[in-house]
């Protein structure tokens, strides 16, 4: 039997938790120190659970709507907007508002009351919405089961899209786009999950979709259309249309409005491609023999097409991300080889050359629907998928903060883009496929230990170098420059920005960073424009329009005016030898053009 | 059979080795991780202890789950297990992360999280025991109702003792357990030269007024020595650590006692005895006193071994050791560890006297042992300082001399003050008023023994300046009558099923939550100055520029909102507490819980606005608010019992300070409270509305408070009132090095509507 047709018997992951048991032989029920269900049945009404969530906006609202900092006072309006759109979506999607969600409103607006503004305060505040998100959907979870059900899974898909797609409340961005963006790709996205979760065991659906979510920082196009591609192979088995007229409307509409057109096409076949190596014999027999080839073909032609285009990644950072994609070894223990190597090419050929991180989502997300319900290997598979989510959750805790959360999740893991990094992450995963089938005590205590490990290694952050303002570098004055104690250092720090600098084309040299070490000798760098540092305001609609797409950010802020949200970029420079510095110096360029000044938000020296 | 009970034992063992290697082992990874060798010195992370102690808690926390579980309760859900172990590793990330996540600031909130993981495994933990406590409450309850809130103050000792250094008496006491641990005497003279403060703190200290000296040069803490004996040994063996740690077991074993002591008066209630245990001892004021040094937790601890004991005796036939050892012991010790404490222990003796006839023999004689011990200690006290009362005086015990206004002043500020309030620290605390008006109506005893129990150390304390305990967490004075109060929270939470119980409740308990987590985080919030203003509402006017202070109560600073609230908040609160349940055909109000949370944001919500919109009516000139555009604090603000000055700011000729203002009508008349100090050369008040001239005033009299009030005059809404000092004659040398100055206290502004068709002048 496997596991998609799985009855929803008794005791299966199907059926609902009990919610209490009897504790002891005296029947003394810790219920009693409970207060009762707030929502019986009676007065549970969708006014009453609009009640928590209006009120936390209101109680931000009101806060921001009297700040004196009007910076202060535009990001308080956005952060009001987000956790009262993320709140409302809870409300909706819990099965009863119940006291998470009441700790989740208060928290969110005491975090929005108490924190200064800025990264903190938009980060505290965030984390706070995920975990309520969570909570909800986790107490959901332990009292009914995980069924997949309209009811709350849209709410909860449009409250994960405005988490990481909260730009799109800001009045630039704001538009028929954005709309499609927070209400059309939810919807589609969680009509593609429920249709996979028909024949599937919902914790696969739940695992793939969750990791998709948050590789892809949301519902994108992308993640979508794979799924929809997906879902096709199932339809085409029943006989529904709607998978494919969705997956029509949507491709066709995404390629006649020119949205990411040869993604979505790789992303297409490479679903095919993922469906026909699912490990579900039911469906084996309804496959046409002609998909494979046609898929592989398809592939192979939009890869080969591509390579000059693109061609964004390494092979060694592709086949890290590989490892942390959980298709590696774990994967291939449990499927079989030839599917399993298939999905596995495929999904390498589009690391190495699509770029952006939100391809990962629909490979992530259509591979892991392949796997199977249970196993040692699925076990296994979950846990990673868990540690990956969150790890990404908390990275992108301040979804604006960083946007290629799969980067950061590499980077808190500490894998950088060498071999040796993949090499031992593709390690670790082997010793922790082995150690499985010796019990979960074992497997556990190993993943703590590996986890322990991973956790000294995280990257230390030493003290901020500059005063207490902001060093602001122009024409005039264009050095900055601090003494210092000499310290070892591994490497430099430099978070900036530029004004008036957008139509510096990408790689110009903006500023020359310097450590003078001990010994006598120097470490020299050069700032780059649109890599190290950028446009504050290249997310602005017109510096958008004149300039292209703006560069990655480190950090973003909402701007003064509340309009969209400034880029803040951060460059990190490695000292050889970790040789003690005793001064740093920034010197603006002087062939720069007069009108562009180079802000220093922070100058560290990492230990 | 027997070698299989073995193996599990051996297996047992093994894996308590396992554990216990494994967590001191992340302990020391973590260490070296954070050592700040690796790191510069300046950014050694204050979170550092934090992180090292997290293993060694989570490993306590989850034997104290497998404990209960053995002894009859429950174990937490697995699911629930496995969500604390995410969230522990989550925030472990985020922890050692937070650098390379660009989030430097964020240390204090970081903390909150550790925080509120905590808080979370403590509620679900505090049910799962509810089991051990069966249907009546045991003679002897568990030890885990021990064990459960020491982990939990041990947990947040690192990072509270990181935060704040000793302050207040607290480097006395500890100096003197110094003296005491080391060189075995009380005479500080040698620690003060040789600098011993420097073991715990960085500030020099040096001996505090009143502090008595020996005829050659021994210099003598004012304080007793009774505090210091007792952190002596965990001094000794662990620096200031030792001697929290050693307070944070007291508090445990108060939260232990406390539970105990329910059962004199809630025998058949456990539950919601288990529920003001948990209030007790999770919810300030106590979580913040466990982790300093005070007096006031060991005292609230012998106060309650003798209450119980007393309670005891009308149970059963008296045991005269029981009451010497029981009673006596712990009525002796109070006022060996602060003098006041006598009016908690001689009631507990004349209770034990009246509800235990059958002991009164031996209280009787009881009392004559301890008026000789009482004897002899003031006579060792004329004798070493020539003061019986050592720093203290008899008029202080004089009530006569105060006026009931203050008698109501530091009553009210001791429950509702904004800074210094225990309801303000933790508005959970708020249940005891429904619970005081449960058990007045049933006239239970409880009500008779805490009038006579509590009433004569109030008496004492509430006149007093310095009620709200001066440089400490609030309700210091008020801590030791913690476990009375606690037992009036028991009837409240027994019938807490009703609608409006379960609004309050979720309301109260929420902004609780909230506080503590900020309590926690960042521990200087908690001592504020006694100026009649508290660190949170001074962000909160300091960020909106509206006087967002004068909606709180507070008795330092009384004002309108002083005399409001507590009707306000009794009625509301005994009147919810009863609401009805709801019956069949009436509207309902929807789900209690989402109504209260509701209504608390939404009250929330409201304080911005009253702010913007209420009219201004009195502004104090040094509030967070107003901008000052030179001038200083008067007086300044380390002084001495600072509350006895009318507190003020200094304006200096050139100087000026703008008030913004709501209008409350078309007109107004301003009234300045005023001192002027003259060092040569007289000075010129402008008032000014924006930048438009209202009026001048021209003070005549030096050193003296005045009182200048102005005409009513038209007012433009949305304007500053703007006061810029300066001198009548530009070219006077001030005959002192400091110019002539004007000390400005407050400023009363009186509305009218306009009587004439005239409009304000642009």
């Amino acid at each position: 039997m496997t596991a998609g047709s799985l009855p929803a018997a008794p005791g299966g992951v199907n059926a609902p938790r009990r919610r209490s048991v009897d504790l002891d032989d005296d029947k003394i029920a810790t219920r009693e120190l409970r207060l009762p269900p707030s929502f019986a049945a009676k007065g549970d009404t969708v006014v009453v659970r609009l009640l928590t969530p209006l009120a936390a906006w209101a109680a931000l609202w009101s806060f921001a709507a009297f700040r004196l900092d009007p910076s202060a006072a535009a990001e308080g309006r956005f952060l009001a907007s987000l956790a009262g759109g993320v709140l409302l979506c809870a409300a909706l999607a819990s099965r009863r508002p119940f006291q998470g969600l009441a700790a989740g409103a208060v928290l969110a607006v005491a975090a929005g009351w108490m924190l200064p503004w800025g990264p903190v305060r938009g980060s505290a505040l965030v984390l706070v919405l995920v975990g309520t998100l969570a909570w909800v959907l986790a107490e959901r979870w332990r009292t009914e089961g995980l069924s997949l059900e309209w009811r709350w899974a849209l709410p909860a898909g449009i409250g994960i899209q405005l988490l990481l797609h909260a730009e799109l409340l800001l009045p630039d961005s704001f538009g028929p786009r954005a709309l499609v963006t927070l209400l059309v790709l939810p919807a589609v996205g969680t009509a593609a999950a429920l249709w996979a979760a028909r024949d599937r065991d919902p914790r696969v659906v739940g695992a793939a979709v969750g990791a998709g979510l948050v590789l892809a920082q949301g519902w994108s196009l992308l993640l979508t259309l794979g799924l929809l591609a997906w879902v096709c192979g199932e339809g085409l088995r029943r006989r529904n249309p709607w998978p494919a007229l969705l997956l029509g409307l949507l491709g066709g509409g995404a390629l006649v409005a020119g949205w990411e057109p040869r993604e979505a096409m790789l992303v297409t076949a490479i679903a095919v491609v993922a469906w026909w190596s699912a490990a579900d014999s039911a469906a084996e027999a309804a496959r046409p023999r002609w998909l494979l080839p046609a898929g592989a073909s398809l592939l192979l032609l939009l890869v080969l097409g591509l390579v000059p285009a693109l061609g964004a990644r390494p092979w060694p950072l592709a086949f890290a991300y590989l490892a942390l994609v959980p298709l590696v070894l774990p994967w291939l223990l449990v499927a079989a080889p030839s599917r399993a190597m298939l999905v596995a090419l495929a999904a390498l050929a589009a690391l190495r050359v699509l770029p952006g991180d939100g391809v990962l989502a629909p490979i992530v997300a259509t591979a892991s629907l392949t796997l199977p319900a249970e196993g040692q290997g699925a076990w296994l598979e979950r846990r990673w998928l868990a540690l990956l989510v969150g790890l990404t959750v908390v990275a992108g805790a301040y979804p604006w903060l960083r946007e290629p959360a799969a980067t950061l999740a590499l980077d808190l893991l500490g894998i950088g883009s060498g071999w040796i990094s993949a090499l031992g992450v593709v390690a670790a995963s082997a010793l922790l496929v082995f150690l499985s089938h010796r019990g979960w005590r074992v497997t556990g205590a190993a993943a703590a230990g590996l986890a322990l490990l991973a956790a000294v290694h995280l990257p230390s952050s030493g003290p901020d170098l500059l005063p207490a303002a902001d060093a602001l570098l122009n024409a005039k004055h264009p050095n900055w420059g601090t003494d210092l104690e000499p310290r070892s250092a591994a490497a430099l720090v430099v978070d900036s920005t530029l004004a008036f600098g957008a139509a510096l084309p990408e790689g110009t040299p903006v500023a020359t960073v310097r450590c003078f070490h001990d010994d006598g000798s120097r470490s020299e760098w050069s700032l780059e424009a649109r890599r190290g540092t950028g446009e504050w305001a290249a997310r602005r609609s017109d510096v958008r329009a004149a300039a292209g797409a703006p560069p990655r950010a480190f950090s973003v802020g909402v701007s003064p005016d509340g309009r969209f949200l400034g880029q803040r970029y951060r460059a990190l420079f490695e000292i050889e030898d970790r040789r003690p510095v005793r001064r740093v110096s920034v010197l603006r360029r002087p062939d720069l053009p007069p009108e562009v000044q180079l802000s220093l938000l922070r100058v560290e020296l990492r230990p | 059979m027997r070698s299989r009970e073995a193996r599990s034992d051996a297996l047992a063992v093994v894996r308590t080795l396992a554990e216990v290697l494994f967590a001191a082992s992340a302990s020391l990874a973590l260490a070296f991780r954070t050592s700040p060798s690796k790191l510069a010195p300046a950014a050694a992370d204050p979170l550092r202890s934090t992180l090292v102690v997290v293993p060694i808690v989570a490993l306590a926390l989850v034997w104290i789950d497998r404990a209960c579980a053995a002894r009859g309760g429950r174990r937490l859900a697995p699911a629930l297990r496995r969500a604390h172990l995410a969230a522990m590793l989550g925030l472990s990330v985020l922890t050692l992360g937070r650098g390379a996540l660009g989030l430097e600031l964020s240390a204090p909130v970081v903390a909150a999280g550790w925080a509120l993981l905590l808080a979370h495994r403590v509620y679900h933990q505090t049910l799962t025991l509810r089991p051990l406590l069966g249907r009546r409450l045991p003679e002897r309850p568990s030890t885990l109702f021990f064990f459960l809130p020491l982990v939990v103050y041990l947990a947040i000792t690192p990072w509270m003792s990181a935060q704040r250094p000793p302050d207040g008496d607290e480097p006395y006491y500890l100096l003197l357990a110094h003296s005491l641990s080391h060189d075995l005497d009380a005479d500080l003279a040698n620690n003060y030269a040789e600098e011993d403060w420097r073991t715990f703190m960085d500030r020099p200290i040096a001996p505090q007024p009143g502090d008595p000296t020996g005829p050659d040069g021994e210099v003598y803490s004012r304080h007793n020595e009774m505090l210091p004996l007792l952190l002596a040994p965990g001094y000794r063996l662990a620096g200031r650590s030792g001697a929290v740690m050693t307070l944070a077991a007291m508090a445990a074993l108060l939260a232990w006692l406390f539970l105990r002591l329910g059962r004199s008066y809630f025998p058949d209630s456990p539950g919601a005895v288990l529920l003001a245990t948990s209030l007790v001892a999770f919810a300030p004021p106590l979580l913040l006193y466990a982790v300093e040094i005070w007096t006031e937790v060991p005292g609230a601890v012998l106060a309650t071994i003798a209450l119980d004991r007393a309670l005891v005796l009308r149970r059963r036939e008296p045991r005269r050791w029981e009451v010497l050892l029981g009673i006596g012991l712990p009525v002796a010790l109070l006022p060996l560890l602060k003098l006041r404490f006598v009016l908690i222990g001689l009631p507990i003796l004349v209770l034990a006297w009246w509800r235990a006839p059958r002991a009164r023999r031996q209280l009787v004689a009881l009392g004559v042992i301890l008026a000789l011990l009482g004897l002899g200690f003031l006579v060792s006290n004329q004798v070493r300082f020539g003061n019986p009362l050592k720093m203290h005086s008899s008029e202080e015990l004089d009530l006569a001399h105060h006026s009931l206004g203050e008698f109501a002043r530091g009553g009210v500020g001791l429950f509702f003050d904004s800074a210094f309030g225990l309801f303000a620290v933790a508005p959970l605390w708020l249940v005891v008023l429904p619970g005081l008006a449960w058990v007045a109506t049933r006239r239970q005893t409880l009500l008779a023994d805490l009038g006579l129990l509590s009433l004569p150390y109030l008496a004492l304390l509430a006149p007093r300046g310095e009620w709200y305990g001066g440089w400490s967490p609030p309700f210091r004075y008020g801590l030791v009558l913690l476990p009375l109060l606690g037992l009036l929270a028991v009837p409240a939470f027994e019938h807490r099923r009703s609608r409006g119980a379960r609004a309050l409740l979720s309301a109260l308990a929420l902004v609780t939550l909230v506080l503590t987590l900020a309590w926690v985080a960042v521990p200087g919030w908690t001592f504020a100055f006694a100026d009649g203003k508290t660190y949170l509402l001074d962000h909160l006017s300091r960020i909106t520029g509206s006087d967002v202070v004068r909606i709180f109560p507070s008795t330092i600073r009384p004002r309108l909102a002083t005399w409001l609230w507590p009707p306000l908040l009794a009625a509301l609160l005994i009147a919810g507490w009863w609401w009805p349940r709801s019956r069949r055909g009436r509207r309902s109000l929807g789900p209690p819980r989402a109504t209260g949370t509701a209504l608390l944001l939404a009250g929330a919500a409201l304080i911005p606005l009253a702010g913007a919109r209420w009219p201004s009516h009195v502004i104090e000139i040094e509030d967070a608010q107003v901008g000052h555009y030179g001038g200083h604090l008067h007086p300044s603000r380390w002084t001495v019992d600072r509350a006895r000055y009318r507190g003020g700011w200094v304006l200096r000729p050139g100087e000026s300070a703008t008030l913004p203002v709501v209008a409350g009508g078309d007109r107004v008349a301003v009234t300045i409270h005023a001192q002027w100090v003259s060092n040569g050369g007289e000075v010129l008040l402008e008032l000014r509305r924006g930048e438009h001239l209202l009026a001048t005033w021209r003070p005549q009299e030096e050193r003296r408070w005045l009182v200048h009030e102005t005409e009513p005059m038209p007012w433009t809404p949305g304007e500053p009132l703007v006061l810029a000092l300066r001198a009548v004659e530009p070219g006077t040398k001030p005959t002192a090095a400091a110019p002539s100055g004007l000390v400005i206290d407050r400023v009363e502004l009186s509305w009218s509507a306009e009587v004439s068709s005239e409009r304000a002048d642009p």
